[in-house]
């Protein structure tokens, strides 16, 4: 059975990095890779009653955004160095959601970069210190 | 819109005379005068009364009371019967995760309460046990747990009828079920007609209880904070509502959401520290608490004092409890219905706990202290949130400080809601165009320096009298959709039970 390795990727120079990386552990398994961009989202925050009636609607916006801007240029780029890439874009918990999307496409690998594009996580990104702690998986922090 | 053009002249109106007037001390009084009589002929006219054992019983208060009465039994009891079930909705224990990102029950419960917590909880309760001693807090609850009901019944119509702006926003509320559910059933006119009678009271609706009264209770507690008559707003009320308006007209027509949000996260904040600070109040009085109750459920039945005796007392509780939690008036459905969600019954299920957490758990707390504390006995002059801040006060002295601050969030997060309330009925009324919007924005905040400036008795009478008007067509419409809610919650419970809805937690 071919392996599924997951990337997860913030936008980032770091997470553009640990996606090539990924890309070429793979192609020498061989290895399916599928980039997943997680949209920092909790169902506990709190929108206005004006936010809320538009929220569908920006939702789509803002994923297409993301879809444009980063997931498309990225997997362009990985299938140009000849990878079997795949791309998702979901809303929740950066760290949880990489777990949870991990098991739901029986990934073997996890990989990220070290740095987010968060300017507070200067030395270690707090989704990848989170991940290395609780993933079931092997995770491979791309430096 | 000619209707609109008049409002606005009529508002527009005030604002000159306001400025000729500001070198004279009186500019409140002045505009007391002018708006004091128009208020009290509205509410003359929604709070038309019957003698009933010698006291006058307003029969919108009937009206309210007898909707909540008949759907709680109607639906069997489903305020207490399917309380459990809402949990497990508002845990996402049936959200599938991939629909993240889209509005949660979680969320559009916590949007709906920003809209209906606000002084009503606190100052609304005042007036409650002011004018209909402290068994009015018994008829308040009772109130609270059968509105739970009608909001049932009003928030599944208003997911199930929403409809889907060219923009992918959606409208729901009382308008859209009153128009698209008569239409189907072959009575366009009919729908039309209410609809339309249903967005003109919510325009009244939201610049009385949703904006003159917050901003008006507001001012008194920075006022009572501030120093009183040593205060530098003594006598300048209307600087106080201008203050609050253009922090509004920042939001609304400037555009700066970030405030709106801002406050929205910090309101369930302030309600978890004011329900703490009751506890507080409440263990250090708890002696006194045996008699509290005894004074609260002996005041239900034959209170001693009460202007009216028992009706009276009932009267104050169902009036209280339904201007805060607003269930049967119609507004709260306009929030709800934004969820995402493939069943409208789950979410006219999470909104039987907004009555719940805003009438029976936070309106029943501000009684209890109020009670406790005893400072309604002889309270004479003072009235609405002093009331309460003095309740606080005597035994928590720095509080009333914190309510203050609490009070201006409360005020300023159901003042933005209603804000958005006014421009959906207008937009209903007049048209979808940034133009309608616009002028029903100025209007709104032109009402808020105006709320600041009035007397709490008129207030609060042209408040309830608009916002209980929205219930006569909400409440027609109610009835009438009822079997079709209940054929609807019937196979809901059918296939939930047959384990039809997948479990993601």
């Amino acid at each position: 059975m071919t392996q599924t390795y997951l990337v997860g990727v913030d936008g980032s120079e770091g997470s553009a990095r640990a996606a090539r990386f990924a890309a070429e552990r793979a192609k020498t398994m061989p290895a399916k890779l599928v980039v997943l961009y997680v949209i920092d989202w909790s169902p506990y925050k709190i929108y206005t009653a004006q936010e809320a009636d538009s929220r569908s609607a920006d939702r789509k916006r803002e994923m297409a955004e993301v879809d444009t801007r980063i997931m498309q240029p990225l997997l362009a780029g990985l299938m140009q160095e000849g990878a079997d890439v795949s791309g998702e874009i979901r809303y929740g918990h950066p760290s949880r959601l990489l777990i949870d999307y991990a098991k739901e496409i029986s990934a073997d690998e996890i990989y990220v970069g070290r740095q987010g594009r968060s300017p507070l996580n200067l030395i270690f990104g707090s989704t990848t210190s989170h991940l290395v702690q609780v993933s079931p998986i092997p995770v491979m922090v791309v430096p | 819109m000619l209707r609109m053009v008049f409002a606005l002249f009529l508002a527009f109106g005030w604002v000159p005379m306001a400025h000729a007037q500001e070198a004279e001390s009186g500019i409140d009084a002045a505009i007391n005068a002018i708006i004091g009589p128009v208020a009290n002929t509205v509410a003359a006219i929604i709070f038309f009364s019957v003698p009933v054992a010698g006291v006058d019983l307003p029969l919108i208060v009937v009206w309210l009371g007898v909707a909540a009465a008949f759907f709680t039994v109607y639906f069997g009891f489903i305020n207490l019967r399917s309380f459990g079930h809402a949990f497990q909705l508002l845990r996402g224990t049936y959200t599938d995760p991939k629909s993240a990102g889209e509005i949660s029950h979680f969320q559009a419960l916590a949007t709906a309460l920003s809209g209906t917590v606000g002084l009503g909880n606190i100052a609304g309760v005042a007036v409650a046990i002011s004018l209909g001693g402290p068994g009015a807090t018994v008829w308040m609850i009772v109130m609270g747990l059968l509105g739970m009901s009608s909001k049932f019944v009003e928030c599944t119509l208003g997911v199930k009828y929403r409809i889907e702006n060219e923009d992918g926003s959606v409208s729901g509320g009382a308008m859209r079920y009153l128009s698209r559910n008569f239409a189907r059933r072959g009575m366009p006119g009919f729908g039309k007609f209410l609809a339309a009678f249903f967005a003109l009271m919510i325009i009244g609706a939201a610049i009385g209880g949703g904006n003159m009264f917050q901003v008006n209770q507001a001012y008194q507690q920075v006022l009572a904070v501030t120093g009183q008559d040593a205060s530098f707003f003594a006598d300048k009320a209307w600087l106080f509502g201008i203050i609050v308006a253009a922090l509004v007209a920042i939001v609304t027509i400037g555009g700066v959401k970030r405030i709106a949000s801002v406050t929205d996260k910090l309101v369930p904040g302030m309600a978890i520290i004011y329900l703490l600070a009751g506890f507080v109040v409440l263990i250090i009085h708890y002696d006194r608490i045996p008699h509290a109750v005894s004074e609260i459920i002996g005041g239900a039945f034959s209170p001693e004092g009460v202007a009216g005796g028992f009706v009276g007392a009932l009267i104050q509780g169902i009036r209280r409890a339904t201007f805060s939690n607003e269930a049967g008036i119609g507004t709260a459905a306009i929030a709800h219905s934004a969820v995402k969600t493939d069943e409208p019954i789950t979410e006219g299920i999470v909104a039987l706990h907004e009555p719940f957490i805003d009438t029976v758990v936070i309106c029943t707390m501000t009684a209890l202290v109020i009670v406790v504390s005893g400072v309604y006995d002889g309270a004479g002059d003072i009235s609405g949130v002093q009331l309460t801040s003095q309740a606080f006060g005597s035994a928590l002295p720095w509080f009333p400080l914190v309510l203050a601050i609490a009070v201006v969030l409360f005020a300023f997060s159901t003042i933005l809601a209603y804000s958005y309330y006014i421009v959906l009925a207008g937009n209903y009324l007049f048209g979808r165009t940034p133009r309608v919007s616009l002028i029903m924005q100025i209007i709104f905040i032109i009402f808020t320096v105006l709320g600041a400036t009035m007397s709490l008795g008129a207030v609060v009478d042209f408040s309830d009298a608009m916002l209980f008007a929205c219930s006569i067509p909400n409440i027609i419409g109610l009835y009438w959709f009822a079997s079709e809610v209940k054929a609807d919650y019937k196979s809901y419970m059918r296939r939930l039970k047959a384990g039809e809805f997948p479990r993601f937690k």
